[in-house]
């Protein structure tokens, strides 16, 4: 009774606030001793909180599969591999066996993403993807990562070269003042564009989830129970669902944007 | 929604920190697992392989001995039945030679034998003769004379020149 109710008024405050969304066990805590200094500075930095949670399980479970890691694995080191592997792949099959150097930093993206996706979807947590600053730092991490790679593959003068479109004959050099603008441009739209993607699909699915538990609630408000129906059951596969494909459109637009920046002949 | 500089630096702080651990713990140790392990598969694989064509080989090998071992046991059953046969046939040379040699031998034995019986029974038809001559016309006769006698009238006889007496 107690937590539905509650899950109605969190949901109503916070579409006062912006997009409505579930009360988290930090936004209950928070509403219950919100003095406590603690309590305050982890519901200001709930996001950052949920993604180190998340950060710290996915390095627990890869210890424990790391630590009794056996030549015929059993388990959980079974698991991880088959994970690892499905990744490896994944990013061999784009950029090529030698773009296997950045399997660690792809794979850990979609990981990270997708398992900041479904921890949404687990009662008294929240998806820290949701939030646009969770989004804009992965997609900057992405940014600042691809231009690095740029620069020590290409070199300075291939880097600017590329990003003047490799101009190589007249025309082609009389297109450079057009040409760098609009690679800046898109250079920058590529993590603005990852980052708004991601954030406004999580944010989609949490607030439809949201508004469904409200209206089973509701539905039920005139028999005073303290459940409501579960209205909201659907958008939790359809989320399963959108959650998996967004982890894997930002892996595979990061992985698309190194095999851009890479030169092409190599890979 | 609005953004904050300080979580953003955080979040990516956390981010950083979690792909240096992940890099540590999941990707390099269990990629190089899974190579290793790719590797050694390979490597057994092509061991089998190897060990299925010395097989096959040595198997071949097994069969063409085999088949030489049919072969030569063939020539030699052969061979042993060619020189029984040869050996069959000597024996049955030498039996029938050894035979030849038994009838002739008996024939010369029987011949001699009834020669001997002859000479033998014309004797003792020349004495009965001469006995019997005597008795009859009682005298005794010259025994040289009358032996010469008989004996001439018995080779006529055998000759067939006496009538009814053959």
């Amino acid at each position: 009774m107690f937590l539905t109710e509650e899950i109605v008024k969190q949901a109503a405050e916070k579409a006062k606030e912006g997009a409505p969304e579930l009360p988290n066990f930090i936004t209950l805590l928070y509403d219950k001793f919100g003095k406590v200094a603690v309590i305050g500075f982890m519901h200001h930095w709930e996001n950052v909180v949920f993604s180190w949670m998340i950060a710290i399980l996915i390095c627990v479970v890869a210890y424990l599969a790391y630590r009794k890691r056996t030549l015929i694995p059993g388990g959980l080191q079974n698991f991880v591999e088959l994970v690892i592997e499905t990744l490896d792949n994944f990013v061999s099959g784009i950029l090529g066996p030698a773009g296997r150097k950045f399997t660690p930093f792809l794979g850990t993206i979609f990981i990270y993403i997708f398992c900041m996706n479904m921890f949404g979807l687990i009662p008294g947590m929240k998806s820290p993807t949701s939030n646009l600053n969770t989004t804009v730092s992965l997609a900057v991490c992405v940014f600042f990562y691809v231009q690095y790679t740029g620069l020590r593959s290409l070199g300075i003068v291939g880097y600017l070269a590329h990003m003047a479109g490799n101009p190589r004959d007249v025309v082609t050099w009389l297109l450079v003042p057009i040409n760098i603008p609009i690679h800046v441009i898109e250079e920058l739209a590529k993590p603005l564009s990852l980052s708004l993607r991601l954030f406004g699909n999580i944010t989609g699915e949490d607030v439809l989830i949201t508004v469904f538990v409200g209206l089973g609630v509701s539905a039920l408000s005139f028999l005073h129970l303290p459940v409501g129906l579960p209205l909201q059951l659907p958008f939790i596969f359809l989320a399963l669902l959108t959650g998996t494909i967004q982890a894997l459109v930002f892996t595979l637009l990061s992985t698309i944007y190194f095999s851009l920046m890479l030169p092409h002949d190599e890979y | 929604m609005g953004l904050e500089l300080g979580q953003i630096i955080t979040q990516i702080i956390g981010f950083l920190i979690a792909i240096v651990i992940l890099k540590k713990f999941a990707w390099k140790p269990l990629l190089s697992m899974l190579e290793e392990r790719r590797n050694k598969i390979k490597a057994e694989f092509d061991t089998i392989d190897e060990e299925r064509r010395k097989t096959g080989e040595l198997q071949a090998d097994y069969q063409t001995k085999l088949k030489e071992i049919d072969s030569l046991t063939r020539a030699k059953i052969q061979e042993a039945a060619q020189e029984g046969q040869i050996m069959a046939n000597q024996i049955k040379e030498i039996a029938r030679n050894e035979a030849k040699e038994i009838v002739t031998k008996a024939r010369e034995d029987i011949g001699r034998d009834v020669e001997k019986a002859k000479v033998q029974l014309r004797d003792d038809v020349v004495n009965m003769t001469i006995q019997l001559t005597g008795k009859l016309i009682g005298e005794k006769l010259d025994s040289v004379k009358d032996k010469d006698l008989v004996a001439r009238l018995v080779d006529e006889m055998r000759k067939g020149k006496v009538e009814g007496f053959k």
